[in-house]
């Protein structure tokens, strides 16, 4: 039998024997990315039972099982996990490296020793963080913002936090530099950028805004660093700062970051659909600029999480129509995505359900976005659940959902086995209903005027977030059923050859399932489009071993 | 504070009926863009389920350039109409009143409580409290602001749709006019710590004439019984005695000001200040201004008791938002220690101390560092040591 990248692998030093140590050494693409899905994912879970943790303390008001601190610890500790070591590493970290290469028909990325490098510093920042739970000040409780000038007085473990996140940005920007200079330089010849898949597009507009957003969180975080420990004074109102501008700060890179987390995540959608419609994908071009005008215009919109923090009128007038613009071209995919599914031949698979369920959440979370965009109406929903239900319908509803979809579609091409498509299916409705009934009654809290990161809350709030821990619980249950059915599959699921979904692009044309280590046996010539289906069957076909067209 | 969800979902401030509108507005734009994007999503998703499409039937268009413009321009046309409403609602929550024709309330936030200075009233008295009072279709302008050591925080009135952060060092603004008497929470909606989800006020919208009569008088709240005017303050009005010393505020009239005297001198000093006052005159002032005063002694002794009223200190226990994390009528521990009985566990000094410089002794199984050092006149500390021993 042929070798799959499990059997042998290239190491970033020397040609070590043990199995281990070629895990840890390797600088294949698809090693990497598994093990950034492994690390990624225990703290996905860490984050999930710290969230469960307040979900039970928020079960009735008062206090039951943590007290206030603890609490603020506990947001901050499942808000920092959840973005900086699950969500901005997130899909690129995953199936950037282990799909776009073989999308593009690559061998590798263009420097595959610096991705090994930007993994292990991933794995060094992530360690930081962690680290600061074990230390006597524990860890912080200044929220994922870090706002100063709490960050600089509170006693707890900020500067783990903040050099932690440091760290994670400095990965994120070397992860995409590599996927910039890969696209650009290794798409198999004859892929101009108009042949490339979408996911691929949604890989390229993050890594800009990988490469140019992430330096403005990194010098913030110095400055934040250097007002605690040296007083600077630049944040500090004490010493004559301005803890507004921090806000700014803050938000011209984490703005642009949310973008980061949706854009690849749009790029899984627009692979699933038309493959699971069977049929060529509905406006390409639309979809592949709407991606690059939303990374453009993503960087002027940070001013819309400031609507209360202190700023003229008229610049809060600028931000919100420009906020608005980056609504348009997110809507038009939309309408793309649907129209792909009109006459064509619609495969109820698991992938196509989470894209499916997907749709319908992520309306939810950006048409709730929307709400909060328009700046009379956010000024009484900021900073309430409303806000905390919108994201989560954004981040989880969106963007993990899509990465869950992702996974079960590329589980055959990582794995070369199958899972159980039933039991997939029992688990997506399990946290689909969980996670309606998770976040729908938040927003309802805030818009009666439930204050976000609130331990302990007025009595009449209680209905909603009783719904809300049931919620949680049904999508905990689903979450972790989705975990064992994956696990099933790859220990005993059923072999598959190297495209069970009757898929059109290159990473399902491989010699081998798995792939080998090396991908494609010969750099095939691309002069198709990305989606061709003729009577429901991929036109383009290719003989594994030379890479021709043989249709 | 008892914690009652008041008047959350009622419109009391003349612009919550904008914000509202603009939500609803935005709520069925909402509704029906939702609708245009997940209604045919699941009919194709069964009309063409797999099992009823023949191959050769699937359809190939990829583009339409009449419906690519439709759900372009619609949804567009839409998003700028809540574009507008955002706006319009804003600039009806930011356009401040002019000052002339509004209570302008000074709003302190600090950890974790809000207290409120309103301008003198006639008798030059400034009412300082930790709930506001306003009257009913009034314009109020908040100016708000945090001490400089402290954190951000946000005044958030749910009822009427209002919030904007209060930022230490700044001076942020925000008005409102409520034509709806009744009592709103007020809760504070920017992080800053432990006690962030009890950092709630109130606002009383009441009718005009009981806030008139409130303002223009010493009592604490409009609610509250009179204040009874002690036979000392009688004594210190009757015999013009406010006419040259002001005993509420630092101002300087003719004589020095008397606020907090009661805690710099003894009694015995104050006795001969009043008899015979060129005995010892204050730094920058002349001798024989002031007219010996020739009284009973019952009566200096009432006045000397006027001096040390302890109200003072109950006012400045609550306006420093000592009561945010020490109760005082109970052994709750909020965050800090319960402070019921104090005073006889502990001496003046070393009390003077715990609210100077907190972490000097920090009680068993408390952490330092959580309150902040106070600084305060010596005058207001001894008010409020006092205030603490007489509650017991
Ligand atoms: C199991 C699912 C989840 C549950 C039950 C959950 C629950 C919560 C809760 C209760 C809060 C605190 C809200 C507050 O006190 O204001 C919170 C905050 C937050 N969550 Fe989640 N969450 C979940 C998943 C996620 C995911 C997948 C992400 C992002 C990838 C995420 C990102 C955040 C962030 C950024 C915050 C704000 C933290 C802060 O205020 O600093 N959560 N979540
Ligand atoms: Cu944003
Ligand atoms: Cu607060």
């Amino acid at each position: 039998m042929s070798k799959s990248y499990f059997d042998e692998t290239h190491c970033a030093i020397g040609h070590p024997k043990s199995t281990f140590m070629q895990w840890m050494l390797t600088v294949d693409h698809k090693r990497i990315g598994l093990m950034y899905a492994a690390v990624m994912f225990t703290f996905f879970f860490i984050a999930v039972s710290t969230a469960l943790l307040m979900r039970f303390e928020l079960f009735a008001p008062g206090q039951q099982f943590i007290d206030g601190d603890t609490f603020n610890q506990a947001f901050t500790l499942h808000g920092v996990i959840m973005i900086f070591l699950f969500i901005v590493p997130g899909i690129p970290a995953v199936f950037g490296n282990i799909v776009m290469p073989l999308m593009i028909g690559a061998k590798d990325v263009s420097f595959p020793r610096l991705n090994w490098f930007t993994f292990w510093l991933y794995i060094f920042g992530s360690a930081i963080a962690i680290a600061s739970l074990f230390t006597d000040a524990g860890f912080a409780d200044t929220g994922w913002t870090f706002y100063a000038p709490y960050s600089l007085n509170t006693g707890t473990n900020v500067i783990f936090t903040l050099v932690a996140a440091f760290v994670l940005g400095m990965a994120s920007i070397l992860t995409g530099l590599n996927f910039l200079v890969t696209i650009h330089r290794l798409r198999a010849p004859g892929m101009t950028f108009f042949k490339m898949p979408l996911f691929v597009w949604g890989i390229y507009a993050t890594a800009w805004i990988q490469l140019l957003a992430t330096p403005v969180v990194g010098i913030t975080l110095i400055l934040a660093i250097m007002e605690k420990y040296f007083g600077i004074g630049i944040f500090d109102p004490s010493k004559g700062g301005d803890p507004v501008l921090f806000e700014h700060l803050f938000w011209i890179y984490s703005h642009p970051a949310v973008y980061l987390m949706i854009l690849p995540a749009f790029g899984i959608m627009s692979e699933i659909i038309p493959v699971f419609s069977r049929r060529e994908i509905f406006g390409y071009r639309t979809i592949a600029l709407s991606s690059a005008s939303i990374a453009g215009i993503g960087y002027l919109v940070w001013g819309h999480h400031l609507y209360t923090s202190g700023m003229a009128d008229i610049a809060k007038t600028v931000f919100s129509l420009l906020t608005f613009f980056v609504a348009i071209p997110t809507g038009i995919k939309f309408y793309d995505w649907i129209a792909t599914m009109y006459k064509g031949k619609i495969i109820l698979s698991t992938p196509m359900l989470w894209a499916m369920g997907t749709i319908i959440t992520f309306a939810i979370g950006g048409l709730t976005g929307v709400t909060i965009a328009m700046i009379g109406v956010d000024i009484h929903l900021q900073d309430t659940y409303y806000t905390v239900a919108h994201f989560h319908y954004a981040m989880l509803g969106g963007v993990v959902f899509l990465f869950f979809a992702g996974m079960h579609y590329w589980f055959p091409l990582v794995t070369g086995k199958m899972y159980d498509e039933s039991k997939a299916k029992i688990a997506f409705y399990m946290q689909f209903v969980g996670f309606n009934l998770l976040w729908f009654p938040m927003f309802i809290a805030g818009f009666l005027g439930m204050p976000r990161r609130y331990f302990d809350y007025l009595p009449e709030f209680q209905i909603y977030h009783q719904f809300s821990f049931f919620g949680a619980l049904l999508f905990i249950a689903g979450l972790v059923f989705m975990f064992w059915v994956f696990y099933k599959g790859w220990t005993k699921g059923e072999k598959v050859g190297p495209n069970p979904w009757h898929a059109t692009t290159l990473e399902w044309h491989m010699p081998t399932s798995p792939p080998p280590l090396e991908n494609h046996s010969k750099v095939p010539y691309v002069d198709f489009d990305p989606y061709e289906y003729h009577h429901g069957e991929p036109v383009v076909k290719f003989d594994y071993e030379t890479m021709r067209r043989i249709d | 504070m008892s914690n009652t969800l008041e008047g959350f979902n009622s419109q009391a401030a003349t612009f919550a009926a904008d914000v509202d509108q603009a939500f609803w507005i935005n709520f069925w734009i909402s509704i029906i863009l939702f609708l245009s994007v997940v209604v045919p999503m699941i009919y194709f998703a069964w009309k063409y389920r797999a099992d009823k499409v023949k191959n050769e039937d699937i359809c190939k268009v990829t583009h339409n350039t009449s419906l690519e413009l439709a759900w372009t321009l619609i949804p567009t046309a839409m998003l700028f109409v809540l574009f507008y409403y955002g706006y319009s609602s804003m600039k009806i929550l930011r356009t401040m009143p002019a000052e002339s024709q509004s209570i302008v309330v000074h709003v302190e936030g600090k950890k974790w409580s809000w207290n409120y200075t309103y301008p003198a009233n006639k008798s030059g008295y400034i009412h300082k409290t930790a709930e506001l009072y306003v009257p009913k279709d009034q314009n109020i302008i908040l100016k708000m602001t945090a001490p400089l050591n402290d954190v951000l925080h946000a005044f958030y009135v749910p009822a009427f749709r209002m919030k904007e952060d209060v930022v230490p060092g700044r001076i942020t603004k925000q008005w409102f006019n409520s034509e709806v008497i009744g009592t709103y929470d007020v809760e504070c909606a920017e992080y800053c710590g432990t006690r962030h989800s009890y950092m709630y006020s109130k606002v009383h919208v009441i009718p005009r004439a009981e806030y008139d009569e409130w303002f223009e008088s010493k009592k604490r709240t409009p609610g509250a019984p009179d204040v009874k005017i002690s036979k000392g303050q009688e004594l210190y009005e009757s015999n013009g005695c406010a006419g040259c010393h002001s005993i509420d505020t630092d101002a300087v009239l003719v004589g020095p000001s008397l606020k907090g005297i009661g805690a710099k001198y003894d009694a015995g000093y104050l006795k001969d200040a009043i008899v015979n006052p060129d005995k010892d005159i204050p730094e920058g002032f002349t001798a024989g201004v002031m007219p010996p005063f020739t009284l009973p002694d019952a009566d200096i002794d009432e006045i000397i008791n006027y001096f040390n009223n302890t109200d003072k200190g109950k006012e400045l226990y609550e306006a420093n938002g000592c009561a945010g994390c020490h109760s005082i009528d109970s052994d709750a521990i909020l965050v800090g220690p319960s402070l019921k009985g104090i005073g006889g566990k502990r001496d003046a000094a070393y009390l003077k101390d715990a609210i100077l410089h907190p972490d000097k002794d920090v009680p068993e199984g408390f952490t330092a560092g959580v309150m902040p050092p106070f600084t305060l006149p010596d005058a207001d500390v001894s008010e409020i040591i006092r205030y603490m021993q007489s509650a017991k």
